[in-house]
């Protein structure tokens, strides 16, 4: 039997609230980060999660689907997850005892409860060469999409931009029965990109395969990974904030993260060890969820950066060099929401996780740039998405 | 048409016009409670649904502005509020009163338990005057005109109106007329007629104009007060189990208390349903 393969991989998370909302209004929570697994092999975890509009606590809700994600999530029988999800629910409750609150939010609360959408995935060294194995599973429309090497776009649970339009599933706080998951694996090799979206983003990204603008999509990957910053300054905050019960109304934003002094390319530092290397945890640390932060702070910048997070302190300003940077998500989904935009994303929540492995962690800032421009070239007209299913392709 | 998002920035409006004539008192079809007290409760769950709908945990969002008019009293129209439409997010905070009910919850391990809660109450059942019902689409269309010139690409309007027996005053035809010619850039105002009844008789809901060929002359005047219903309005009301054609009108005769249930729910829901993010839709697939 070969041996596991480990890869480096790469990935960043950006998140914007819809138009007119705050960031702390933002329903989206996504999460990423290296964990061990009960076998003791290291693998990156992905959870991502959208509250619904129409319900109380979802912004809380789809945080705590998303903190409470574990990775063997992607392998168990529904029956398991559903026991998970049910643990999960016992013990969410944002009302707090003896606490004053409006009627209708108590009332809304106990009669319909939170729900969101969520999806988990894995990635784990592979038995097979070069390659990693990746696991889903999903409750609703947040989408993933791979582009493999070969040109080949595979989407789950959706394929097609229609298939969003009607009401999704979710996973309610309040008592459900058993819940349909969907599953989907595959292998992942280098070359190949994977977008995770919450459903406004991935059904926008469908739209550009559809209408042979593969291009502009991946130009806009390039540009949200693209701001050259100084290396010795705090960049690209992640606007997800950490997740907690127990701040569920205090939360903070603004999370500097450090990128080192060693690394110019900020997105670099998305980039974790290899798998199988370095240390990472069994139990996710929980005070680093949300901001994908695990590698080393620098202990100075770690000050820094703990500061900014403070409750109440004031957010810090980036350098005017890096406000592009922080906004570029922001800029990029407020321009594709205006009516003359083709093709148009629809106002609301988004989050958009971009995940590949990379050959080595040398040089790793050009792979992922090469790897990016070559799907950017790629399919200049209309292509078809293939629905991912269960059977892992070998 | 009939297509817009509700949001802050473009809220929606929902005008109810309720008959307090002295007639009211008697009890409705269908049901054990005073025509009084089965309107005043329709009104006030349907606000409290609104509210509901409206609410996250941080404040009740301002997706509408809601009036209730009642007329009769002194031959007076007088709104619920102390303003003509009030804001949803005002109006969570502003019962009149509550009443203690009981209702069922179902805990995250299935079990149903009984709980009793407070329902606010906004609008009081009463039953005393005369049925002043030009005067009241008159102080309607005023305040329609007047929302609508702070609204223009909103979705246009819905005026429920509920009554159980002819007008007293001026025919209302023309007032009606003139509030169903107002409107935003997605559309007209829409009026809708119910006519309660105490008489065991069938119901009569969303006729055409082959159906109403048979109606009497006070029958045939409302419904001619009435808006043709809009596409979704007809797919809400299929989806409530009635057999409705195109052409059909927002109008209701000998309603009992589902039927006037189901009529405001159906009048409104389409409102309700286009608020932004919560489209039955994605907003996205009807813009492509």
């Amino acid at each position: 039997m070969t041996e596991e393969q480990h890869l480096p991989i790469f990935w960043q998370i950006w998140t914007a609230p819809k138009d007119g909302h705050r960031h702390d209004q933002n329903e989206d929570a996504g999460r990423a980060e290296i964990v061990r697994s009960e076998e003791g092999k290291d693998g990156l975890l992905v959870a991502i999660a959208d509250g619904a509009t129409e319900a109380v606590y979802s912004r809380l809700w789809a945080r705590t689907l998303v903190e409470a994600a574990q990775f063997d999530w992607t392998v168990l029988t529904d029956d398991e997850l559903n026991q998970r999800v049910q643990q999960v629910r016992e013990k969410f409750s944002p009302l707090e005892p003896g606490k004053e609150m409006p009627w209708y939010v108590r009332n809304k609360f106990l009669t319909q409860g939170s729900q969101a959408t969520l999806m988990v995935l894995t990635l784990q060294g592979s038995t097979a060469a070069n390659c990693l194995d990746m696991r889903a599973v999903a409750v609703g429309d947040c989408c993933l999409l791979v582009f493999k090497k070969n040109g080949e776009i595979y989407g789950f649970p959706m394929c097609k931009s229609e298939d969003f339009g009607t009401n999704p599933m979710l996973i309610r706080s309040h008592h459900q029965a058993t819940l349909p998951y969907e599953r989907s694996q595959t292998q992942v090799q280098v070359g190949d990109v994977l977008l995770i979206c919450s459903d406004a983003i991935g059904k926008w990204a469908l739209n550009c395969v559809e209408e042979g603008q593969q291009g502009l999509l991946f130009q806009t990957v390039v540009q949200l990974l693209k701001p050259v910053v100084p290396h010795d300054v705090m960049v690209a905050p992640l606007p997800i904030e950490r997740v907690s019960a127990s701040e569920k109304e205090e939360e903070t934003t603004g999370h500097s993260v450090d990128m080192g002094n060693e690394e110019p390319f900020p997105a670099v530092m998305r980039l974790l060890r290899s798998l199988g290397l370095g240390a990472p945890k069994t139990q996710p640390d929980k005070s680093k969820i949300a901001d994908c932060s695990e590698e080393k702070l620098n202990s100075k910048q770690s000050a820094a950066h703990n500061e900014n997070l403070s409750e109440n302190a004031p957010r810090r300003l980036p350098p005017e060099s890096i406000a592009d940077s922080l906004s570029n998500f922001e800029r990029f989904v407020i321009t594709y929401r205006s009516p003359e935009k083709k093709p148009r994303m629809r106002n609301d929540d988004s989050t958009l996780i971009v995940c590949l492995p990379v050959s080595s962690a040398r040089q790793s800032e050009q792979q992922v740039l090469d790897i990016i421009a070559n799907h950017k070239a790629a399919a200049q007209h209309p292509s078809q998405v293939i629905q991912l299913t269960s059977a892992l392709e070998h | 048409m009939y297509n817009a998002e509700i949001s802050r920035q473009n809220p929606g409006c929902l005008l109810f016009l309720v008959d307090q004539s002295g007639s009211m008192a008697r009890r409705i079809a269908g049901g054990e409670q005073q025509k009084k007290q089965a309107v005043a409760d329709a009104i006030n769950r349907l606000i409290y649904n609104t509210v509901l709908r409206c609410a996250k945990e941080d404040g009740v969002r301002p997706y509408f502005d809601i009036g209730v008019f009642g007329y009769g009293i002194e031959g007076q129209v007088q709104s619920a509020f102390d303003v003509d439409l009030l804001s949803v997010s005002d109006i969570a905070n502003r019962p009149k009163r509550t009443e203690t009910r009981q209702r069922r919850l179902t805990d995250t391990e299935g079990e149903v338990h009984k709980e009793e809660f407070e329902l606010p109450v906004w609008f009081e059942p009463v039953a005393e005057g005369k049925t002043v019902m030009n005067a009241a689409f008159e102080r309607a269309v005023a305040t329609v005109s007047h929302w609508i010139s702070r609204h223009s690409l909103s979705f246009p309007p819905v005026i429920i109106h509920i009554t159980d027996g002819g007008y007293t005053d001026k025919n209302p035809a023309q007032t009606v007329e003139k509030l169903r010619q107002l409107s935003t850039a997605d559309g007209n105002v829409l009026v809708f007629n119910c006519h309660i009844s105490e008489k065991q008789e069938s119901p009569v809901i969303f006729p055409n104009s082959s159906q109403a060929a048979g109606f009497n002359k006070r029958m045939r005047e409302l419904y001619q007060m009435s808006s043709a219903l809009p596409k979704p309005i007809l797919g809400q009301a299929h989806a409530k189990g009635y057999s409705v054609e195109e052409g059909a009108r927002g109008y209701a005769f000998n309603a009992d208390l589902v039927t006037l249930i189901d009529f405001l729910d159906i009048g409104t829901r389409v409102v309700q349903d286009r608020i932004e993010g919560q489209l039955q839709d994605r907003l996205g697939d009807r813009t492509e």
